[in-house]
């Protein structure tokens, strides 16, 4: 009878999971490039202790992966020549001080020296390295293409790389991805949409309906060990009255 | 649980959120001001089980593992440096750009700052001034039997004298400009300070490249728009009703939790 506790208590775990995925959701519902996540859980199926006890396995609950939805988040028109969002799939390459480092937000700005930088100062690499402006020239211009120009002069164009299974990224925080295992690939061509933002893909709807049904999973599981308790203790009374 | 912290984290973005906008629209009026966006990412994940990492003797790796993340923090609040419109009113000494730079304040304390709010006036002794008296930059003395000034795109100022003599030149505005006009210093009153993220001033005559032109009798507008405002404010209210939903939802489960005996 062990087992239903261990059971519970799996899933109690996971549930907690989920919950903190569906948190870190929400409070990223206006974070710049954001992607929801998802937790999926499996079966662990294990053999009892004794055979005789029960002839099935006992399945536990684990966390499994994080499906991550790439779809594209709501994109909003800013007025600021510097921001900049990826059209379809794809991610601006940021060179961090630990290397490379990829990114959909594209909130970009001036350092003091005319360098193209996130916000967090890290340069924004194009083609051929990091984009330098010439603050003596005049505005600056970003093209459907990602070509960044200043009246005839060429600054440099966003570099756009992609992966093969974009959810195998590890997310470092500051919007800001690591490659794992899998090197970027460079697409034929790239189309961007200056002037805008994409925001984040978190549907609010689904997210509160997943947090309803965690809780009440949680809940039910909650009743389901307070079940067996009850009825441990019910059957240590009998046994005990027996003897 | 972490979910209780990632929703606090959520709830401390959407308050830093409304107080950006709450500014936004107090500014809606003010001459020459730019409206600032407050903007977030996403806070440390903690690895659960790393992706990439091998899942089996055979060689089989994890292909995408589990990462938990502990909620949001503010990036920056970023200013929005775009065009006001611009708005006539008669008066002689009102200047507002059109295009890039800033007038240039000499400020008491000898510093200067720099401002798009171009409501300029004539000092007891002839300087043109700001509101609060600063001399605007390079120092401009009108003679006091000119009976008016003409300002031209390039920031002349010409005094009309009252003897119908010819314009008298009495000197020139000058303008700064930035690499980074977003890494200003607000510091109220319509006026920011140069600081080490914004770069040095680059100092240039009115209509030159790169340069906005200086228009006379007109005042540029906020650039806050209320539709947007408005819409981000409802936003921001309901990212932060559905994230103080989230720590009601948790507190239950740990109710439950905490009644299983």
């Amino acid at each position: 009878m062990d087992n239903s506790f261990l059971v519970g208590l799996s899933a109690q775990q996971v549930l907690q999971q989920r919950m903190d995925i569906t948190a870190n959701n929400l409070a990223n519902m206006t974070t710049a490039g954001f992607k929801t996540e998802h937790l999926v859980m499996r079966e662990l199926s294990e053999k009892p202790a004794a055979a005789h006890d029960t002839p099935n396995d006992i399945a536990f609950v684990d966390s499994w992966m994080l499906q991550r939805d790439f779809g594209p988040g709501s994109v909003e028109q800013t007025g600021n020549p510097l921001d900049v969002a990826v059209e379809g799939p794809g991610f601006f390459v940021i060179q961090t001080p630990n290397g490379p480092a990829y990114t959909r937000d594209g909130q970009f700005s001036l350092d003091a020296a005319g360098q193209m930088v996130t916000r967090a100062g890290y340069p924004v690499q194009g083609g051929g390295g990091p984009i330098m402006i010439d603050p003596t020239l005049g505005d600056v211009t970003i093209s459907k293409d990602g070509t960044i120009s200043q009246g005839d002069v060429v600054a440099g164009k966003l570099q756009v790389v992609d992966f093969k299974t974009p959810g195998a990224l590890e997310k470092m925080g500051d919007n800001l991805w690591l490659a794992t295992d899998e090197a970027p690939l460079t697409p034929a061509s790239i189309r961007v949409a200056p002037g805008f933002v994409e925001g984040s893909n978190v549907n609010a709807v689904r997210e509160l309906t997943d947090m309803i049904e965690i809780s009440r999973a949680y809940q039910s599981v909650s009743k389901m060990l307070s079940n067996s308790d009850e009825l441990r203790g019910a059957s240590i009374e009998k046994l005990a009255r027996l003897g | 649980m972490r979910a209780l912290n990632t929703a606090a984290t959520g709830m401390q973005a959407q308050q830093l959120n409304v107080e950006v906008i709450a500014n936004n629209i107090a500014n809606m009026n003010t001459t020459g001001f730019k409206r600032q966006r407050a903007e977030f990412q996403d806070l440390l994940y903690q690895n659960v089980e790393r992706m990439g990492v091998q899942s089996s003797d055979a060689g089989t790796i994890v292909p995408t593992g589990v990462q938990v993340g502990v909620g949001v923090k503010s990036g920056s609040v970023y200013r929005v440096t775009e065009q006001g419109s611009v708005n006539q009113t008669g008066n002689p000494y009102d200047t507002a750009i059109e295009g890039e730079g800033y007038f240039i304040i000499q400020l008491p304390d000898g510093r200067d700052a720099y401002t798009r709010d171009g409501q300029f006036s004539l000092s007891p002794d002839g300087q043109l001034v700001t509101k609060d008296g600063y001399v605007v930059a390079p120092g401009i003395s009108v003679p006091s039997d000119a009976i008016g000034v003409a300002i031209n795109r390039q920031g002349v100022v010409s005094a009309i004298m009252a003897d119908g003599s010819a314009p008298q030149d009495v000197g020139a505005l000058e303008l700064a400009r930035f690499v980074n006009p977003a890494g200003l210093e607000a510091i109220g009153d319509n006026s920011f300070l140069e600081t080490a993220a914004s770069g040095a001033a680059n100092r240039g005559q009115p209509a030159a490249v790169g340069f906005g032109g200086v228009m006379q009798g007109y005042l540029e507008t906020s650039n806050v728009n209320a539709v947007t405002e408005i819409s981000a404010l409802i936003t921001a209210q309901r990212a932060y009703e559905m994230n103080s939903k989230v720590i009601t939802t948790t507190d239950e489960m740990l109710r439950s939790a905490s009644n299983l005996r």
